[in-house]
């Protein structure tokens, strides 16, 4: 009988997590243009109420009212009510998208389906505002921003200037305070025998996304398009999973965005493991280099001669893409605090 | 109560360690021992759902 050699993974995993500190989380996502930003979004609370991250705050960069209402609904849902959320003026995707309008549904009694207090965009605060304020409070060196939507916020970020929140600029405020930004966007490895794909998170706002990949003063992390669809979401989780609810706003919002029988890649939720479980092995990392946003939205890396690159982005084996599906489909579905 | 068992190439004296300790302070045959001897992909599936469910708090 060969040796039983013995691999406690949840005792690791439960002792790691009890020493480390919360990964302190800025997500900036375009909810409602793809149902894979709610994924990340429902994964972050459920990584949040396991004490692996904390989040700090949510801002959107898609410019329509309801995208910020839906926001607050879904933290309400998982019992995070008081997230501070920024919304982005005159941004891009000004339509209302396909399941954000779930947030004006009422119950029977005339209530509302998705309790929210957040109405509208229109009453939040300015994201990039709202990014400084959160970052001056922050420690220096802390902060990790998961970037899935468009780069409008943080291009706007780099550009601005002291405030009341801080007398730092933009850059120099990102230098002191922000530990690394992990971004869904862009494509660097053949995906489908297509070796450059224009990535949807590019195109809609390329003159902000070639600033930041200019100017962004700390390391980058990327999650290119291949990444999403190699980790696809499977649907029959959507179908059967989610039911512990009456109303669940990932099934529903599945469902109005592009119902099963489709697997929906999960490039967000990448993005969002990868900021919080840096070293869990989730993924394999390119070498240092960086990244070229062309005018046309196409992405090129190129690595760095001397390995002093800021840029770097995921990889995965098979095993890894098993592991990253499982890990993505566990922390989504995950029931919310039960009602008080 | 369940406890994952790998076979696995590279072990840490501290896990045989901290897993025969757990085992010490269980009653008499009230442990399972499940042996994941499956395709790579599909281990490393269900060991991430493992550790998942496992980590997943009770709901308060």
């Amino acid at each position: 009988m060969k040796p039983l050699l013995l691999l406690i993974l949840f005792l690791n995993s439960s002792l790691s997590l009890a020493r480390a500190e919360p990964v302190k989380l800025i997500f900036d996502t375009d909810m409602g243009n793809d149902v894979d930003d709610l994924m990340a979004l429902a994964m972050i609370h459920n990584l949040q109420k396991r004490g692996a991250c904390e989040l700090l705050a949510v801002t959107l960069t898609k410019d329509h009212p309801q995208a910020a209402a839906f926001t607050d609904a879904v933290n309400t849902f998982y019992g995070a009510p008081n997230v501070p959320i920024g919304v982005v003026r005159d941004g891009a995707a000004k339509e209302a998208g396909k399941f954000n309008p779930l947030v004006a549904e009422k119950t029977a009694d005339g209530s509302d389906r998705y309790p929210h207090d957040l109405r509208s965009g229109a009453d939040a605060e300015e994201a990039v505002s709202l990014i400084r304020k959160t970052l001056a409070k922050e420690a220096d060196g802390s902060v990790v921003i998961a970037q899935v939507g468009f780069f409008t916020n943080l291009a706007r970020l780099l550009d601005s200037k002291g405030d009341a929140h801080s007398p730092l600029s933009g850059i120099d405020l990102i230098k002191k305070k922000v530990k690394v930004l992990s971004i869904m966007a862009g494509a660097f490895q053949t995906v489908e025998w297509r070796t450059r794909h224009l990535e949807y998170n590019v195109k809609l706002d390329v003159p902000a996304a070639q600033k930041l990949v200019r100017q962004w003063p700390t390391e980058i992390i990327w999650s290119g398009y291949e990444i999403g669809v190699a980790a696809a979401f499977p649907h029959v989780v959507i179908e059967k999973d989610l039911d512990y609810v009456a109303h669940h706003p990932l099934k529903e919002a599945y469902y109005a965005y592009n119902p099963p029988p489709h697997d929906r890649p999960t490039w967000d939720p990448t993005a969002v493991l990868y900021a919080v479980y840096p070293d869990r092995g989730y993924f394999s990392l390119s070498p240092s280099g960086y990244v070229r946003v062309d005018d046309d939205a196409g992405t090129v890396f190129n690595p760095a001669k001397d390995g002093k690159g800021k840029h770097r982005f995921l990889v995965m084996s098979p095993e890894q893409t098993a592991r990253v599906r499982e890990a993505v489909v566990q922390l989504s579905v995950e029931p919310p605090p039960a009602a008080k | 109560m369940v406890i994952p068992l790998v076979d696995c190439v590279n072990v840490a004296k501290e896990a045989v360690a901290l897993m025969k300790e757990l085992l010490a302070g269980q009653p008499d045959h009230s442990m399972r021992l499940v042996s994941v001897g499956i395709a790579s992909t599909q281990q490393a599936r269900a060991l991430e759902a493992i550790v998942q469910l496992t980590l997943q708090p009770p709901r308060k």
